[in-house]
């Protein structure tokens, strides 16, 4: 059962947006659209496999065979996403998820989770630059070589996989000119203890 | 089983004791590779992560890797060193680290790393994280803003001084020291002549008084970079040959 290098079966945990969400037991080397019509998912945007440390697949590889040779998920775990989803708020969770669950121990993942967070959290809110696609790669890099167990090595896989996959999340978010410098933003803490909005913000939005 | 090992840095033959780290065997060998959370007195921590070094095509940190017999290991290549780089740059942003105005400026290990591998600005920004000061206890100063959490004084207070001062509370990039007691270093049995005060890295455990006894530009690292000769840590050797950079 199975094929020749991925033999036998494999548990998944299929839940998300689907219909009939569960533990199924396949045959590894059945493809994962045969998975996704039996757990009841249309409209399928991306299918993250691997839980959060896993990658986003994306349509166009829903024709593979789920094993260690094509789409493979190591826990189980397989996150249905429909087109309704926005998928980098999903990648800004799991980032979430990744600061929280970093014990602290070493530098590359204490410190990388929370930078690479934080260049999501600046591309979602419509300050992403043209460098930080390289920026976030390198980030990912350092991690992925220098942090002590699993968890700093896999945890910039959301990010990595939708780079690869999904480039249309990023590219148009990514303003191809320099970051340019917030005012308003970067006064608003001031000003609410302040109880007033400084005269150079109030000059910007005039002009 | 052989009492010797031999194994390569960068093509050069090193030879080891059984059980020896890479670190170790290097240091005999005047390979200095940088070092932070790394100090002989205390046990290995391989937190920090600064003595990334390739094994047999895998980065693992030197201090914590045993040597073995016809490894390679890749130090010096540009890969590795804008990988330890790179680290020790997250340690300074994590921080708050104003070197001109830290009274361990010149005899900072993380200071001296830092203009070993010639960082001039980090590739990250910086975090500027609330970070509190105890200066509850009558001779010694602890700084959070400098912790780089390296577990050397840790360890130090129960290995060498016998006591419990020290302990890591909290997770993730919330982790900080914490001291054994509700009313900051000073409800402790914490003394100046700890090991602990002392093998601090950087400013986070100050004697207090002391400050600018030895004036800037006569302190360990302000002639020689670390990891020569005249460097305060006793792992490290002479090692103008293998310059940082």
């Amino acid at each position: 059962m199975g094929t020749e290098a991925s033999s036998g079966t494999k548990l998944l945990s299929i839940c998300g947006d689907c219909a009939r969400p569960g533990i199924y037991e396949i045959k590894l080397g059945t493809p994962l659209s045969e998975i996704l019509s039996l757990a009841g998912a249309t409209d399928v945007q991306a299918v993250l496999m691997g839980g959060a440390a896993g990658g986003f697949v994306p349509p166009g590889d829903f024709g593979k065979p789920i094993c260690f040779s094509g789409v493979y998920s190591v826990s189980g775990a397989v996150v249905v996403f429909n087109q309704q989803r926005n998928l980098l708020d999903a990648v800004a969770y799991y980032m979430e998820f990744f600061c929280h669950e970093s014990c602290g121990y070493c530098t590359p993942c204490r410190v990388g989770n929370e930078l690479l967070k934080s260049c999501i959290d600046r591309i979602r809110a419509g300050d992403g630059t043209a460098e930080d696609k390289e920026y976030m790669l390198s980030l990912a890099g350092v991690m992925k070589k220098a942090s002590r167990c699993g968890l700093g090595q896999t945890s910039p896989n959301p990010i990595l996989s939708t780079l690869t996959s999904f480039p249309e999340l990023y590219e148009p978010r990514l303003k191809i000119e320099k970051f340019k410098f917030n005012l308003k933003r970067a006064t608003e803490e001031a000003s609410a203890i302040a109880g007033h909005t400084s005269l150079h913000v109030k000059e910007e939005r005039m002009q | 089983m052989s009492d010797t090992i031999k194994f390569r840095i960068d093509g050069q033959e090193i030879t080891a004791k059984p059980g020896q780290s890479i670190i170790e065997a290097a240091d005999e060998h005047d390979v200095y590779i940088p070092r932070l959370c790394y100090h002989p007195k205390v046990p290995c921590h391989a937190s920090c992560r600064a003595c990334a070094v390739k094994v047999n095509g895998r980065v693992q940190p030197a201090c914590s890797f045993p040597a073995s017999d016809g490894a390679e290991v890749e130090f010096d290549t540009d890969e590795m060193k804008d990988l330890r780089r790179s680290i020790v740059e997250m340690l300074f942003i994590e921080g708050n680290h104003f070197c001109p105005s830290c009274e361990k400026s010149g005899d900072c290990e993380l200071q001296a790393v830092a203009y070993r591998m010639e960082i001039e600005s980090p590739r990250y920004p910086f975090q500027f994280p609330h970070r509190d000061v105890d200066a509850s206890h009558p001779d010694i100063l602890i700084d959070h803003d400098r912790c780089i959490l390296c577990s050397r004084c840790v360890d130090a207070s129960r290995i060498l001084d016998g006591k419990n001062v020290f302990e890591f509370v909290q997770r993730g990039i919330h982790k900080k020291l914490a001291v054994n007691s509700d009313a900051g270093l000073g409800g402790t049995n914490m003394e100046l002549t700890d090991e602990a005060v002392h093998i601090c890295p950087v400013g986070a455990i100050l004697p207090k008084r002391v400050g600018f006894k030895v004036p800037i530009g006569e302190r360990h690292y302000d002639s020689a970079p670390i990891g020569s000769t005249n460097g305060h840590n006793p792992a490290t050797k002479d090692l103008e040959s293998h310059p940082e950079k």
